[in-house]
């Protein structure tokens, strides 16, 4: 089994800082264009969370080229694509334009990077969109479990808070902040420039270089140290909330390790083993086995710093929500303790080679793929993790398992139906 | 206009199933797709939920493949099987690693040829379906669009929820997914289409082998009587939440309705383009900061009988008033004056972009395979599919705009902490 590969992307970093990578597709018809700034929610100031998600909203509101609206208005024209992502870790922004097109997403990217207007009344519209982006997740009950839940689990640091901000963090952020944010965090030697499709990595260089000709040395801006900011470990909780629903709900997640880190490959196949398809450890003692839980699913986050490995439960009402939990904790147990066999590895493999490919399938998935494992360490690094992935033995699962995922260091949330 | 795909091969077998295949070298993965015309269009009103039930089952095992033992297989071929379900088809579905094609053809022939039938594997999937309708109850948007549905549609099949009621599916058995697998779930009608690193006439032999034993008579499928507009019907849900949902519009138009083209341009221009760059996007978001979601959806549900023109936004409650205004305008002005040529040429680029981004995923182009089929648009509808948007005229847009988008028309649905007609 090995990594689909159909060549090796162009990478490099320009004088200015700023990283470029290329991925050549022959014949593709689109190309998608990614810009990612290390300027993701752990960056917000104390005191407003949100504000990298607003700074990025403010990002389509026009620049001293493209009036507000224009860029929609062109993507449009050019039959084009476009939105843009806030994490924990990173901003992303992406364009996909037929291949004819494509070099008006790099200018627009480039452009956007230093001469955003941010005008006073846009911002105060996308602050009540913001607002309204808030009260939507109030709504969700998703949201409301994974907000709960990364709360418990980080405490005070940044991966706690919500990336869409707390309502009265909204309410106090002013144009200044956004603006010191702006000019703080987005530069090119704290961006990743991808583009996949049928191009030739010198013409992106060409573009790309426009940045450097109009940005400030990357050794005179000034960045503050986050390097401290990797979160502690929180106590473990069990947070408890109600709503008027039909369904019951359980979120318990766990701190894994890192992007980089050695065990992050390893689980991979653990999340793939728990809870991929049907056959997988997590469906067939939830669904299949018990009457009461009607869904499990089972994530786990990449980032920058620890992120969360997850399970989530549906149940119908009534349904016991701690024997649920505690029929997860059992199969962690087991899988740490007896391993998973020889087969289930191989079967965790193909599961999380197809999910890889269906996630490159596009250009845009292809282009993404590769702004993040640049900004996290470099494309080798991705490459040397998908090659973990497959080498990794039913020990390496079982060890991190009992590593990571056990009982005593988990934090969970339940969500039960309102009696009427 | 897209390198990256090449052969189309094609057949019908003596039964009826239609195959087509498309190679797309280099892919890595490929999709398989089985249409069968045996959605909820089928059910009746006391047996909603019917057709989402006899699809729910196919995936809980085969004649020889109890369930678990299927989910390993497939599992372990590095595939995912689906079944899905809306009002028209149920659409089984492989997704897998282009290696091991041959053995998810077998395991897809499997399911089809053998389907097993057994009170456990029911009443685990009428739990599990019971539970969507649960969820349903917890999502403003579901709720609105089948309230929605329900006001729109009147006695038409698609007024109901293609899961159906808790009660009507909780009085379905055996018998019931039985006969309307025995009646439905035949290869006449039926569509068959695969995309990905394949060879396309390796494909259609080993459907041949697969699904050449697979019979059933032709049923008979009724046609529903055409649905009566709204007019201006309204509803008002109380969710205690913190937005209000609103969804408005009305009936829309079959796929081979010859102001489908327009219809499709007009969405765009109204609430579907990148980006905020639609009418709606930019009054109710951009300008005035309403909302954080607004749409429109014209065209994606057009089959073969009309599907529904709806627009969908939520916002405060003390903003639902000025934001179902400003809908309305915008509905208005469209139906009394034509787009501008640019906002038609940008329309026209947009979908045009938005079909070449589509094709880059073995899963879109089998549906897009499956489509051109079922909908008799013809193998060469890719090709001549600028050429259709280019006919369209500014005029010929507002003629749909007038004849869909007129709010005295429309039905309405709100779902939220209070209503916004109270004082409105």
């Amino acid at each position: 089994m090995t990594v689909v590969s159909r060549s090796d992307p162009y990478s490099t970093t320009l004088d200015c800082g700023l990283r470029v990578v290329c991925a050549r597709r022959p014949g593709a018809p689109v190309v998608a264009v990614v810009m990612l700034y290390g300027a993701g929610s752990v960056r917000d100031p104390s005191g407003l969370s949100g504000l990298a998600h607003l700074t990025e909203h403010m990002m389509f509101r026009g620049t001293t080229r493209f009036a507000d609206g224009a860029i929609d208005e062109l993507t449009n024209r050019l039959g084009g694509a476009n939105n843009a992502m806030t994490t924990n870790d990173y901003t992303a922004y992406y364009f996909v334009f037929p291949v004819e097109s494509w070099t008006v997403g790099v200018e627009i990217e480039i452009d956007r990077m230093s001469n955003c207007l941010l005008d006073a009344v846009a911002f105060e519209t996308e602050r009540s969109i913001a607002v309204e982006e808030r009260q939507m997740l109030d709504d969700e009950p998703e949201a409301i479990l994974e907000e709960a839940l990364e709360k418990a689990a980080y405490g005070s640091h940044p991966y706690g808070l919500p990336i869409v901000g707390l309502m009265e963090d909204l309410e106090r952020a002013t144009r200044d902040d956004l603006r010191r944010f702006y000019e703080t965090w987005y530069a090119p030697s704290n961006a990743v420039l991808s583009v996949a499709g049928d191009v030739q990595p010198d013409r992106v260089l060409e573009l790309a270089g426009s940045a450097c000709a109009s940005a400030a040395p990357a050794s005179s801006r000034s960045m503050p140290d986050v390097s401290g900011k990797a979160p502690g470990r929180a106590a473990p909780t069990n947070v408890r909330l109600s709503r008027d629903s039909g369904i019951a709900r359980l979120l318990v997640g766990f701190r894994c390790p890192e992007a980089l880190h050695e065990d992050s490959p390893a689980m991979e196949l653990v999340a793939a083993v728990l809870g991929s398809g049907r056959s997988s450890r997590l469906y067939r003692r939830l669904v299949a086995g018990t009457p009461d839980v009607n869904d499990v699913s089972v994530d786990r986050m990449l980032q920058l710093y620890p992120g969360l490995f997850t399970v989530s439960a549906d149940l119908s009402v009534g349904g016991d929500l701690s024997a649920c939990e505690d029929a997860i904790m059992g199969e962690l147990v087991e899988l740490a303790a007896a391993g998973p066999s020889v087969e289930e590895v191989a079967k965790a493999k193909r599961l999380w080679l197809m999910e890889r490919s269906l996630g490159l399938e596009s250009a845009l998935g292809l282009a993404g793929h590769l702004a993040f494992w640049k900004f996290v360490g470099g494309l080798p690094a991705g490459d040397e993790h998908a090659r973990r992935v497959l080498a990794a033995t039913p020990d390496d699962v079982a060890r991190v398992t009992g590593v990571y995922l056990s009982p005593e260091s988990r934090n969970s949330v339940w969500m039960t139906p309102e009696t009427p | 206009m897209d390198d990256s795909r090449d052969t189309l091969s094609a057949a019908t077998l003596g039964s009826g199933l239609a195959i087509l295949a498309e190679r797309r070298p280099g892919a890595g993965v490929f999709s398989v797709l089985l249409s069968l015309e045996a959605g909820s269009r089928y059910d009746t009103d006391e047996r909603a939920g019917l057709a989402s039930l006899a699809a729910g089952l196919m995936v809980e095992g085969t004649a020889s493949s109890a369930g678990q033992d299927l989910a390993l297989r497939v599992d372990s071929l590095g595939a995912t099987l689906d079944v899905s379900v809306d009002y028209e088809v149920c659409e089984i579905s492989l997704t897998g690693l282009s290696d091991r094609f041959e053995d998810c053809l077998r395991v897809l022939g499997e399911v089809v040829r053998e389907p097993r039938l057994r009170t456990e594997d029911l009443e685990r999937a009428r739990r599990k379906q019971l539970a969507e309708i649960d969820e349903d109850q917890d999502d403003p948007f579901t709720l609105a669009r089948n309230a929605f549905l329900d006001l729109v549609y009147g006695a038409h099949p698609r007024h109901r929820p293609v899961s159906g009621s808790r009660d009507s599916v909780s009085g379905l058995g055996l018998a019931d997914v039985e006969a309307f697998r025995d009646a439905f779930y035949v290869p006449a009608g039926a569509v068959l289409a695969a995309v990905g690193d394949l060879e396309p006439q390796s494909f259609v032999a080993g459907a041949e082998r697969e699904f050449g034993s697979w019979i059933g008579r032709p049923p008979s499928r009724p046609r529903p009587e055409s649905p009566r507009r709204a007019g201006g019907r309204r509803r008002f849900i109380h969710k205690d939440r913190k937005q209000t949902h609103v969804m408005l519009g009305g009936i829309g138009v079959a796929r081979s309705d010859p102001l489908y083209p327009a219809v499709s341009i007009m969405d765009v221009v109204l609430g579907d383009s990148a980006g905020f760059g639609s009418r709606l996007g930019r009054r109710l978001r951009e300008g005035e900061g309403l909302a954080y979601v607004v749409e429109s959806d014209a065209a994606s549900t057009a089959g073969i009988d009309p599907g529904v023109v709806w627009i969908y936004t939520a916002t405060s409650p003390s903003r639902a008033g000025r934001a179902l205004d400003v809908v309305r305008e915008e509905l208005q002005l469209l139906g009394r004056r034509p787009p501008s040529l640019d906002e038609l040429a940008q329309a026209r680029a947009y979908l045009l972009g938005r079909r070449l981004r589509e094709g880059e995923s073995c899963e879109e182009l089998a549906a897009r395979l499956v489509r051109s089929e079922r909908y008799h648009l013809g193998r060469d509808y890719d090709s001549r599919y600028a050429d259709l948007l280019a006919s369209v005229t500014r005029e010929r847009v507002q003629e749909a705009a007038a004849k869909l988008l007129d709010p005295e028309r429309h039905a309405c649905v709100v779902v939220g902490p209070s209503s916004p007609w109270d004082d409105h």
